[in-house]
């Protein structure tokens, strides 16, 4: 009950937001809803199944140029998008084939690998892509993105949540926990593997074509070993254990950078990395794991 | 109906099973004693399809030899492994969907009630993780978790093991109850031999890969000769 009133009247903010503050900061929400879409990826793939993936960056690039693509040839986005995700899922699942045979530190180093080809691919295949130069799409009206990548994201977190809460989430983390024990159970390790892989890539991919639309630009730079590295701190830093950690982790790798910014300019690198330092020191599950510890016991204190 | 064979079993270079064979009757419980390293820890896996072996393994007249664990599972052979195997990160709710995973809705649902007839406080505790019940908790609901799959037959690997004596002396009047009451068949793998030996009909001593004594168990439980050799009970001077 309480967790529902929760969401409504979060809800209610977010739809409220773009006529209380600047335009420009609800441009900056946009992309914090974006990022937070592909970090629900990341929690599907890290938090519940456990496999390590440092290449989520490149299904954003697949998800990005998908639309870019097929907007820029007279397609509408909405299309854009869908396509965007199944295009980014079924190369997940193609990945998530090979993902089998690797774990832990091999697979990190796998998806590493993949997430540092992609811009050499882009710039290769300039014919489609542009090239270095990428592609610019028709732009939209910023309260139009707003509202686009808040509906969406509201949609995907939804399903994650009920995803997850089905027989397949349970499968997922029993498959994380002890592969044996799930095996002897009757769970199907090669295809809820292969699943979580393309579920994750398919969230990195509807993340990239909003990502697409609110630049109205995509091109290879953009979409380097950073962006992989830092959806991943978004990830770890939300919670990746806790699905709304992944709305925290988006707001964090957005506006973290900018604040880190405000507060000294020569050094904002330094500052945003000690406060990733002392987030992970003082709530090692994330901060939606330490704001979910201190909720329980509010609870429990009132029974 | 479950029936092995010449089994044999290796790790490696070194064979652990040289000759086994026994059976377990329908509904029976059946004891599988022995020291340490005697092999019997070695036999369940063979059974539930996650170590290669040679020799036979059939079930209800089915051959398992190139079954596995998924499929042994699906054939309704429970393996209960050493150290219990609960998921300390799911809730005992979830422990007990796992076991239940092959099961369609309906059926689930109607085993979950049966199930919870034989353990209340997991219906009461379903939302605490495994990791934070006690070491009989846990055991209780490796057995649990097992029969959700509405299992012909449990491998049960040292259910006794780092429990208290009365912890494990419920856990084995438990296990009669639920063999009595659902009929289904327990092969039951203990060091503890006299609670095994007074919880099973019939028992199977192994000795270093191979069957050293076999008999009704409460036949074993009297055999000087067993207790000493290979039990390390002292002789019933009487």
């Amino acid at each position: 009950m309480v967790r529902w009133l929760g969401i409504a009247a979060f809800a209610v903010v977010i739809a409220a937001l773009p006529r209380l503050v600047p335009q420009f900061v609800a441009f900056e929400l946009t992309y914090a809803a974006a990022y937070a879409i592909a970090i629900v990826g990341l929690v599907i793939l890290i938090g519940r199944t456990g496999q390590i993936s440092l290449g989520h960056g490149a299904f954003v690039a697949v998800g990005g140029y998908t639309l870019a693509i097929l907007v820029t040839h007279g397609v509408p986005y909405g299309l854009g998008i869908v396509a965007a995700a199944l295009i980014a899922g079924l190369l997940g699942v193609a990945l998530g084939g090979i993902a089998l045979r690797l774990a832990g530190v091999y697979l990190a180093l796998a998806t590493f690998a993949l997430a540092n080809s992609v811009a050499p691919v882009l710039k290769r295949f300039g014919s489609l892509t542009g090239g270095a130069q990428g592609l610019s799409i028709p732009s939209h009206s910023e309260t139009e993105l707003y509202y686009l990548t808040w509906g969406v994201a509201a949609l995907l977190f939804a399903l994650a949540y009920f995803g997850l809460r089905s027989r397949v989430g349970l499968a997922l983390r029993a498959l994380r926990d002890s592969e044996i024990a799930a095996v002897s159970f009757g769970v199907n390790p090669v295809f809820y593997k292969t699943l979580a892989f393309g579920w994750s890539s398919a969230y990195a991919g509807v993340a990239g074509a909003l990502l697409a639309l609110a630049t109205a630009y995509v091109s290879p730079d953009v979409y380097s070993v950073a962006l992989s590295l830092n959806l991943l701190v978004g990830a770890v830093i939300g919670g990746l254990q806790l699905l709304w950690g992944a709305l925290l982790g988006g707001l964090v790798i957005q506006f973290f950078p900018l604040w880190s910014q405000a507060i000294s300019p020569a050094l904002a690198a330094v500052v945003y990395g000690i406060a990733l330092i002392l987030i992970m020191m003082f709530m090692p599950g994330g901060i939606a794991g330490a704001l979910g510890r201190r909720m329980s016991f509010i609870r429990r204190g009132h029974e | 109906m479950l029936e092995i064979k010449n089994l044999r079993a290796s790790y490696g270079e070194i064979e652990a099973l040289h000759d086994v064979s026994f059976h377990v009757e329908d509904g029976a419980i059946v004891a599988l004693l022995g020291a340490n390293g005697a092999g019997k820890t070695t036999t369940l896996r063979a059974i539930s399809g996650t170590i290669k072996h040679s020799g036979t393994i059939t079930f209800d007249g089915v051959s398992l030899t190139d079954y596995g664990p998924e499929d042994v599972a699906r054939l309704g052979i429970a393996h209960v492994p050493e150290g219990r195997g609960t998921l300390a990160e799911l809730t005992v709710w979830e422990n007990l969907m796992l076991g239940g995973y092959l099961l369609r809705s309906e059926p689930l649902h109607e085993q979950y009630a049966r199930v919870t007839e034989y353990f209340p406080w997991m219906e009461t505790r379903k939302k605490q993780h495994a990791g934070t019940l006690s070491g009989g908790e846990q055991q209780m609901l490796a057995i649990a978790r097992a029969l959700m799959m509405k299992p012909k037959v449990i491998l049960l690997d040292e259910p006794s093991m780092g429990l208290a004596p009365l912890v494990a002396r419920d856990i084995f009047a438990l296990l009669q109850t639920i063999n009595r009451k659902d009929g289904v068949a327990l092969l039951l793998v203990e060091q503890n031999a006299v609670s095994a030996l007074a919880t099973a009909s019939h028992a199977y001593v192994l000795e270093t890969g191979r069957v050293a004594a076999t008999g009704i168990a409460q036949e074993l439980a009297r055999d000087d000769r067993v207790r000493r050799l290979y039990l390390g009970l002292d002789p019933i001077t009487a």
